[in-house]
């Protein structure tokens, strides 16, 4: 198979630069496989917006290029952004009009004959949970119900490639809760690919992800590959009650490097080529010895967070090495 | 390059929100009442309808045109945002965007201008002192409603280029009110609206030829599809 079949994003060197003075995006070569939830992270300003903005083709690259479903994205792509489904952040959409007008117009434009546009629309109200506001006018909507009425105008022709930016952005944790659910359901049909800062979203739905900082894209590749990196052997545990036993107890205990007690929370590292399940379960027989509640158990929930930062720290200690050299 | 379709929907989409617009409602209420006072003038006055409609053409187009230019000035630049999330996202080219929403604005000009004038012209001939004809009365209202739709176009092509609204608008009152006295001066009066404007009552008399009427007609004809053309190409360039 053939990239253009194998891949739904491609680009080359792919340049942002704003009035000779902004450097949105530095050359960035980002691949987005097909049949991929990927997730494009970094913190504000790191780029997501201007990068998506010109894959959907809003914007002109200053440089390179970014193919999309195999063509080249511009501004007068329109028969290519029919196989695109994009949901900008903070949307902003015609406030005089009501959700059914927008999303029929929306349907018309993208090939759909009026009567499958109202089959879409009442479908699409109704899983999106707008049907009691489908009358009113969308300039009264609250910023959750605007974004749930973006991503109903970004499925209304089913398409075959999503972008949402920031789809998360503005909800309450239901509705956040409801649009992970979703990114995951659809992801198993077509290619989502999905900008955002909260990395508990990207943790729970993204196979792959993008990690932009600065206007660069610093890591590209698996999830799981990039949590690998900072895999940590420490075991964080909430406790409660007398705990003064176990750490005595812990003192002397071979398979555990340290123990650090920050009420209410007890870090363990491990030591390296402990087994981990049999370690676990030792260590839980001795919380029941000493009749302590278990409030919680932290095995890497943070790993998201962590691998982040590191790789953040890694490419800002990289650019710091690279300049040095550079002066010398 | 254009699709019909995406232009079709887009177009009934923009005539639909035109009609909730306060400002279009504004200038139906102010239309009614320039179309009103001078037929009641007329029944009143002893003036010839040709010297008291010239005269109060111009009081009718001055507001007129400001309107026509905060018109056509709003589409693009206040609604620059909404239409990158809402459409360009979609299967719509920067053409089809544009030409959608001038051609509707334009034809909602057009409609209110004639529905004010032509009643005004005709009836305001019946009741007073008559010396005007018919070709005159509707050249006079197509060239006056040209001169609108030209603004309109302008409007559109300045809010394309321009994202303050204010400012537009003022830039297109001053490049109008230059361009006047440059072609005034020049003697091609026929784009300059404010010779056109002083000549009204000539036209209402039918004392100008049929091609005199025409050039005007095709000269801001030629005018608004440039003005068509450059807020195309403005909005065609722009980044959102």
């Amino acid at each position: 198979m053939n990239d253009t079949t194998t891949l739904a994003i491609e680009t080359r060197g792919l340049t942002k630069i704003f009035q000779d003075r902004v450097v949105a995006l530095s050359p960035t070569d980002l691949v987005v496989r097909r049949g991929t939830v990927f997730g494009l992270i970094g913190p504000n300003g790191a780029g997501k917006t201007t990068a998506f903005r010109m894959l959907i083709g809003l914007q002109r690259p200053t440089a390179g290029e970014a193919r999309v479903l195999g063509e080249v994205m511009t501004p007068d792509a329109a028969g290519l952004r029919k196989r695109i489904g994009y949901l900008p952040t903070g949307p902003r959409f015609p406030p005089s009009s009501t959700p059914i007008e927008y999303l029929r117009l929306v349907g018309e434009l993208s090939g759909l004959s009026r009567r499958q546009a109202d089959e879409r629309v009442a479908v699409l109200l109704r899983d999106l949970d707008l049907l009691n506001a489908a009358g009113n006018r969308i300039g009264s909507f609250s910023t959750g119900m605007v974004t749930r009425l973006g991503i109903a105008a970004s499925l209304i022709n089913d398409p075959e490639l999503l972008i949402w930016d920031e789809p998360t952005s503005g909800l309450d944790p239901v509705g956040r809760r409801q649009v992970t659910d979703l990114i995951r359901f659809l992801g198993k049909k077509r290619t989502v690919v999905v900008s955002t800062h909260v990395l508990g979203d990207v943790d729970r739905v993204c196979d792959e992800v993008g990690l932009l900082y600065r206007g660069r894209l610093i890591y590209s590749g698996s999830l799981a590959d990039m949590k690998r990196r900072v895999q940590s052997n420490v075991v964080e545990l909430e406790l409660d009650g007398d705990v003064e036993r176990l750490l005595q107890r812990g003192a002397n205990w071979e398979l555990a490097a340290s123990w650090e007690w920050n009420a209410p929370l007890l870090n363990i590292t491990l030591r390296e080529g402990a087994p981990v399940a049999a370690t676990l379960g030792h260590l839980f027989t001795m919380i029941a010895e000493e009749n302590l509640t278990l409030l919680s158990v932290n095995m890497g929930s943070d790993q998201m967070e962590d691998a982040f930062l590191r790789r953040l720290e890694e490419d800002r200690r990289g650019a710091i090495l690279s300049d040095w050299s550079a002066t010398e | 390059m254009m699709s019909r379709t995406a232009v079709r929907a887009l177009g009934q989409a923009e005539m639909t929100a035109i009609t909730r617009s306060w400002l279009v409602r504004g200038w139906c209420g102010f239309a009614v009442i320039a179309a009103i006072l001078p037929m009641l003038s007329a029944t009143a006055q002893d003036d010839n309808v040709s010297t008291l409609l010239g005269g109060w053409l111009i009081i009718y187009f001055i507001p007129s045109a400001i309107l026509a230019a905060v018109f056509g000035a709003s589409t693009i630049s206040q609604d620059a945002e909404i239409a990158a999330d809402s459409f360009l996202t979609r299967a719509v080219t920067r053409w089809d965007y544009v030409v959608a929403k001038l051609s509707s604005r334009a034809a909602v000009v057009a409609l209110i201008h004639l529905c004010a004038t032509i009643p005004m012209l005709f009836l305001s001939a019946r009741w007073g002192l008559n010396d005007s004809t018919t070709v005159g009365l509707l050249m006079t209202s197509f060239i006056t409603g040209m001169m609108l739709v030209f603004l309109t176009a302008v409007g559109v092509c300045t809010g394309a280029v321009l994202r303050n609204l204010a400012l537009a608008v003022v830039v297109i009152m001053c490049a109008v009110a230059a361009e006047g006295l440059i072609f005034g001066f020049l003697e091609i009066k026929e784009f300059s609206p404010t010779s056109v404007l002083n000549e009204l009552p000539e036209t209402i008399r039918g004392d100008t030829t049929t091609w005199q009427e025409l050039r005007v007609l095709l000269a801001f004809t030629a005018a608004s599809l440039a003005g068509a053309a450059g807020a195309a190409l403005a909005f065609q360039r722009r980044e959102f």
